[in-house]
C-alpha cells in the first residue's frame, strides 16, 4: 500500500487524532461519521454535475455534433445553468395531486440512490460501513426505488404517471431476479456478502471469470436505474416521461439528480462485483475505481446512444425467457466447476470456458428452434429477418 | 446511544404502524406499511442480525409490499378515499376478534421467557445460518419452498384462461 | 440475429464518436472555421454541422440578401439618379429616396431602406435602369421595430462587402 493509496486514510487518521486531543471518543465519532456523510454526499451529487455534461457530449459525439459548448470552456458549466434553470421554474401542484405524498415522494427517490454508497469500497480501506451483508444491502436499497416510483406516480394523480408506473414495477420485478442470479453467482465464489471481500476475492475480475453473470448484472442494473434500452417508463413519445410528468421546479430536480447519481451507481457496483473494485496495478487504488467506474458509465451512456428503446412485452421475454434460465444454469454450472477445480486459476479459467459454452449452447439452441419456427415474430427476433 | 436510536425507531415503527390501520387513504396506509416494515429492520439490524435485516427490506419492502400495492391498485375502485368504510357494519365483530387476538398474542409474548446470550453475536451469523438451513433445518426449508412452489402453480392454473 | 444488430450498432456511434474527434473540417482542437463555409460534400466525415452563428455559409450568387447599391468605380459614388422608378416598383413603399440637382446631374440624396417591411422581392433591382442596387448576400438585419433603415453610405458599404459590380451579373443579365 503506497503513500498516495492510504493517502485519504492518513488525512482521516490525522483528523481523527487532532480531533481526539479536543473531545471524547464519542465526539470524535461522531464527527468522523459525519465527515463521512458529507462525503458520500459529495461522491453522490459531484457526479451528477460531471453527468449531465457527460452525457450530453457522448450523445452528441456519437450523432456528429458538438453537444454544449457554449457555457464554459467545453461546456463544462452546463450542469449549473441547468440548476439555475430548474430553480427558477414554478413549483407547480396538480389539483388533482394528492398533495403530502406529492411532495414527499421526490425525497424518497434520490435517498436509496444515496444509502447505496455506503457500501461501495471507493479504494483500499475507504469504505463508509463495511457491513458483513454489504452487497445484499446495496441490492435490497436498490428495489426501495420503486415505491419512491409508486408513490410519485399514483400522487401525481395523472393518468399516464399511472401507466408508467405500471410498466416499473413489471419492470423492476422482473429484473431483481436476474440481477439476484448474477449477484449471487459471485457471493457464491467469493465466499462472502461483504463488498470488500468480493473485490479482495477478484484476483482476476469477475467480469473475465463468469462474463454472463456481468453483462446479466449490467443489463439488470440498466433496468432497475431506467435507463435506455430499459427506460419504457419514461417513454416521451408514448406517456409523456411518465413518473416525473407533474414535477417541474426543485422536485423535478430530485428526480433528474436521482437519475444521474443511478448512473453513477451502476458504474460503481458493476466495478465491485465484476471489475474488480480498486485493484489495479501502479494507479491508487481510488484511481482505479474512479477509471473503471467511468468506464461502465461511459458503456452506460453509449448504449443510451445507440440502442431504441425496447417494448414491454420485449423487455419481460428478455428477463424471463433468457436471462433467468441462463443465470440460473450458469449459477449452478460456476458452483460446480468452483467446487471442482478450486477457486484458483485453474477454477477461473474453467468457469470462463463453461461460461462460453454455455452461451454458444443457448445461441445454438436458439437459431435452431427461430429456424424451424414459422412465427415470424420468433424468426424476425432471433433470425434478424425482416 | 444505542438506547436513543432503539426508542426513535421503535417510535417511528409505531406510528406508522397505526397509519397502515387509522389511514382513510389506501395509498398512505400502504406507504406507512413500508415504512413499519423498514422500521422492523432496523430493529432487527440493531439487535445485530444485519441479514434479517436487509432479508426484511428486500423481501417485504421491495417485493411484498410492492405487490399489494399494486394489487390494490388493480383491483377495482379500490383506491377511493371511502373505501375503508367498508367495514363499518362489522365494526363490533372486528373489535372483539381484534381485541382477541390481541389478548392471546400479548399473553404469549408476556409469558415467553426472553433468553438474553450473555456472548457477543458471533460474526459470521451468514454462514451458520447458510449451514442450519442446509443441515439441520433441511426439511423444514425444503417442505416450505414446496409449499411456495404448490401455491405458485395454483395461481398460475387459477389465473389462466380455461 | 441473437443481438449482433445491436452491437453493430454499438460499433456505429463508436465509430462516429471517434472519428468526429478525428476527422472532417471540425477534428478535434478546432471548434469554428473561419470564413464563409463551403457546404460539405455529403461523404465527408467527422463533424459536418454549420455551427452557425460562429459559422456562415457562402451564400450562392444569386441568393436575395439585403438590398445595397453599388459604387461606380469612377466617381466613387452610388449610380442612382433618383429616377423614382425603384420606389413605384416597390409593392410595400419601402424606399424613400430624396434627389437634387438637374438632368444628368441628378444624383440621390437621401436613399432610405426600411429594413422591417422588405419581402425580398427584387422588383426594385428589376426596375432600376441605372445600374445602381442589387441584393447583396448578407441575410442578419433582423428588426425589432418598423422603422429601421439603412442609409445611402450603409447600403455603398454593404456594397463594398458583397463585391458585386453591375445588377444582374449572377443573372447572366450584362452584357
Ligand atoms: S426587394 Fe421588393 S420589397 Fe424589397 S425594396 Fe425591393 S421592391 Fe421593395
Ligand atoms: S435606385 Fe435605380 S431605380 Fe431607384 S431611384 Fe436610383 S436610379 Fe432610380
Amino acid at each position: 500500500m503506497g503513500f498516495l493509496d492510504a493517502l485519504p486514510l492518513t488525512v482521516m487518521d490525522w483528523l481523527r487524532g487532532l480531533l481526539g486531543q479536543g473531545l471524547p471518543a464519542w465526539g470524535v465519532e461522531l464527527v468522523v461519521g459525519l465527515i463521512k456523510v458529507v462525503l458520500i454526499l459529495v461522491v453522490a451529487i459531484l457526479p451528477v454535475i460531471v453527468l449531465t455534461w457527460l452525457e450530453r457530449k457522448v450523445l452528441a459525439r456519437g450523432q456528429d455534433r458538438f453537444g454544449p459548448n457554449l457555457a464554459g470552456p467545453y461546456g463544462l458549466v452546463v450542469a449549473f445553468a441547468d440548476a439555475i434553470k430548474i430553480l427558477t421554474k414554478e413549483d407547480i401542484i396538480p389539483q388533482a395531486a394528492d398533495r403530502q405524498v406529492f411532495r414527499f415522494a421526490p425525497a424518497l427517490v434520490l435517498i436509496p440512490t444515496l444509502l447505496v454508497f455506503t457500501v461501495v469500497p471507493m479504494g483500499r480501506g475507504m469504505i463508509a460501513a463495511d457491513l458483513n451483508v454489504g452487497i445484499l444491502f446495496a441490492v435490497a436499497i436498490g428495489s426501495l426505488a420503486v415505491i419512491a416510483i409508486i408513490a410519485a406516480t399514483w400522487s401525481s394523480g395523472n393518468k399516464y404517471s399511472l401507466l408508467s408506473m405500471f410498466r416499473s414495477v413489471a419492470q423492476l420485478v422482473s429484473y431483481e431476479l436476474p440481477m439476484a442470479f448474477s449477484v449471487l453467482t459471485v457471493v457464491l465464489v467469493s465466499g462472502g456478502l461483504s463488498t470488500v471481500r468480493i473485490v479482495e476475492a477478484q484476483v482476476i475480475p469477475f467480469a473475465l471469470v463468469m462474463p454472463i453473470a456481468a453483462v446479466t448484472y449490467f443489463l439488470a442494473s440498466l433496468a432497475e436505474a431506467n435507463r435506455s434500452p430499459f427506460d419504457l417508463l419514461l417513454g416521451e413519445s408514448e406517456i409523456v416521461a411518465g413518473h416525473n410528468l407533474e414535477y417541474s421546479g426543485m422536485r423535478f430536480a430530485m428526480f433528474y439528480i436521482g437519475e444521474y447519481a443511478h448512473i453513477f451507481v451502476i458504474g460503481a457496483l458493476t466495478t465491485t462485483l465484476f471489475l474488480g473494485g480498486y485493484q489495479g496495478p501502479i494507479l491508487p487504488g481510488y484511481m482505479w475505481f474512479l477509471i473503471k467506474t467511468m468506464a461502465v458509465v461511459y458503456v452506460v451512456l453509449w448504449i443510451r446512444c445507440t440502442w431504441p428503446r425496447m417494448r414491454i412485452d420485449q423487455l419481460l421475454d428478455f428477463s424471463w425467457k433468457l436471462l433467468v434460465p441462463l443465470n440460473l444454469a450458469n449459477l449452478m454450472l460456476v458452483a460446480l466447476v468452483f467446487k471442482l477445480a478450486g477457486t484458483g486459476l485453474l477454477g477461473s479459467l474453467l468457469s470462463l470456458v463453461v461460461n462460453v459454452g454455455l452461451l454458444v449452447a443457448v445461441g445454438t439452441f436458439l437459431v435452431r428452434r427461430a429456424r424451424s419456427s414459422t412465427s415470424r415474430r420468433t424468426r424476425a427476433l432471433v433470425l434478424g429477418e425482416v | 446511544m444505542a438506547k436513543a436510536i432503539f426508542i426513535l425507531v421503535s417510535l417511528v415503527t409505531l406510528v406508522s404502524a397505526i397509519g397502515v390501520v387509522a389511514l382513510p387513504k389506501v395509498l398512505h396506509a400502504a406507504l406507512a406499511l413500508v415504512f413499519a416494515l423498514i422500521g422492523v429492520g432496523a430493529l432487527y439490524a440493531l439487535l445485530g442480525a444485519g441479514y434479517l435485516a436487509v432479508v426484511q427490506v428486500m423481501i417485504y419492502v421491495g417485493a411484498i409490499s410492492v405487490l399489494i400495492i399494486l394489487a390494490i391498485m388493480v383491483s377495482q375502485r379500490s383506491m377511493e378515499d371511502s373505501q375503508l368504510q367498508a367495514f363499518v357494519p362489522h365494526r363490533a365483530v372486528t373489535a372483539v376478534v381484534a381485541g382477541l387476538l390481541f389478548v392471546v398474542l400479548a399473553g404469549v409474548s408476556i409469558g415467553a421467557a426472553w433468553p438474553v446470550v450473555e456472548t457477543a453475536v458471533p460474526p459470521d451469523t451468514i454462514a451458520r445460518l447458510g449451514e442450519a438451513f442446509a443441515g439441520r433445518y433441511l426439511l423444514p426449508f425444503e417442505v416450505a419452498s414446496v409449499v411456495l412452489l404448490v401455491s405458485l402453480v395454483g395461481a398460475v392454473y387459477v389465473a389462466r384462461e380455461p | 440475429m441473437l443481438g449482433r444488430g445491436m452491437l453493430k450498432g454499438l460499433w456505429v456511434t463508436l465509430q462516429h464518436t471517434i472519428s468526429s474527434f478525428t476527422s472532417g473540417p471540425r477534428r478535434f482542437p478546432k471548434r469554428y472555421l473561419d470564413g464563409p463555409v463551403p457546404r460539405p460534400e455529403p461523404s465527408t466525415q467527422g463533424m459536418l454541422t454549420l455551427q452557425y452563428p460562429f459559422e456562415k455559409y457562402e451564400m450562392w450568387p444569386r441568393f436575395r440578401g439585403v438590398l445595397v447599391h453599388l459604387r461606380d468605380p469612377e466617381t466613387g459614388q452610388s449610380r442612382c439618379t433618383a429616377c423614382m422608378a425603384c420606389v413605384r416598383a416597390c409593392p410595400h413603399g419601402v424606399l424613400t429616396v430624396t434627389g437634387e440637382g438637374k438632368g444628368r446631374e441628378r444624383r440621390a440624396k437621401t436613399y432610405t431602406y426600411e429594413l422591417g417591411r422588405c419581402i425580398f422581392c427584387r422588383l426594385c433591382v428589376e426596375s432600376c435602369r441605372f445600374d445602381a442596387i442589387e441584393m447583396g448576400q448578407e441575410y442578419e438585419f433582423v428588426s425589432t421595430t418598423q422603422d429601421q433603415t439603412l442609409n445611402l453610405e450603409e447600403m455603398l458599404a454593404l456594397g463594398d462587402r458583397s463585391g458585386i459590380k453591375h445588377t444582374g451579373e449572377a443573372w447572366g443579365q450584362v452584357e
